[in-house]
């Protein structure tokens, strides 16, 4: 079965717009992450911690130093980390200028890997980035400035993350 | 124009800690300086973690942005680089001392008990009173 997933717009600020993906029918992929720490979690500092490191990155731009490398060599996803409490909520940074927020959370495993949803999260995010990169060279999805311009919608094969 | 945000962070970060608040700009800030150092001397990552004695992830995740710095470190760094990291306002803080005791020096009649905190040269001034009566300063 094929699930419908779409790139959608989260928050701009000076130097970087921040989109998120959006499966058909559900909340955004880091809605489902900020679900998992709500208000008053035991993990709220840390929560607060990385929503001002998403406001400063926006601020000053998305320079890779801010970003924790996952994924393969030769795609575009990362992590923002809380080193603190090994908190990793995993992006796609297309540039300097466009992050996708995807999902996360605490890696309890020496590798993302290990944790079956942490490398669904992951997995989600190279599938996206593969198709992303295919469609910006044949036009299909284009980049002016800071925003993504084009056919957003994906329709991927399997749905682990679902 | 009206930048889009997120309504539900927006709600969370109302309820965000000014100290929070501070402690992030404040790492993104060092994170920045320390960058900005490498690139002006020309040393990569991996030669700052070798002259620390650490490990390049190490320095990765100094440069995050949300790393919590301790002095020490801070301070290895700035002996390592040569450099300062840490930039006090202690001239600023000297300078206003020093004004404040220069308009005052018309009007002291006696020498404040506690002084201890008045530059050295200021407090040698103020006691041994001024013979003018100019108010160069005001």
């Amino acid at each position: 079965m094929k699930s419908k997933i779409e790139i959608v717009e989260f928050e701009e600020y000076e130097k970087v717009y921040f989109y998120t993906l959006k499966y058909y029918g559900e909340v955004t992929e880091v809605d489902k992450f900020f679900d998992q720490f709500p208000d008053g979690c035991e993990f709220d500092e840390e929560i607060n911690i990385l929503i001002k490191a998403i406001e400063q990155i926006g601020e000053r731009g998305a320079f890779m130093r801010y970003f924790r490398y996952e994924g393969k060599q030769n795609d575009n996803v990362y992590a923002i980390p809380i080193e603190s409490i090994s908190l990793r909520l995993y992006v796609i940074r297309l540039s300097e200028n466009i992050v996708i927020l995807g999902n996360g959370g605490r890696k309890t495993t020496p590798t993302y890997n290990e944790d079956p949803f942490l490398n669904s999260c992951v997995k989600l995010l190279q599938e996206i980035d593969g198709y992303i990169r295919k469609r910006l060279n044949s036009g299909s999805l284009s980049i002016i400035n800071k925003q993504i311009f084009g056919n957003t919608t994906f329709y991927l094969t399997s749905n682990e993350n679902a | 124009m009206k930048m889009l945000k997120n309504n539900l962070l927006e709600e969370r970060r109302k309820k965000i800690s000014k100290d929070i608040d501070l402690f992030v700009e404040h790492s993104f800030d060092l994170a920045d300086r320390i960058h900005d150092l490498l690139e002006k001397k020309g040393i990569e990552q991996k030669d700052l973690a070798q002259l620390l004695g650490k490990n390049e992830s190490e320095i990765s995740k100094w440069m995050t942005g949300t790393h919590n710095f301790t002095l020490k470190t801070i301070s290895k760094i700035e002996a390592a680089l040569g450099e300062s990291i840490l930039l006090l306002n202690k001239n600023a803080n000297a300078q206003k001392h020093a004004i404040y005791y220069f308009k005052k020096l018309d009007y002291i009649i006696e020498p404040k008990k506690d002084s201890s905190n008045i530059p050295v040269f200021w407090n040698t001034l103020i006691q041994s009173k001024p013979q003018t009566s100019s108010n160069y300063l005001n």
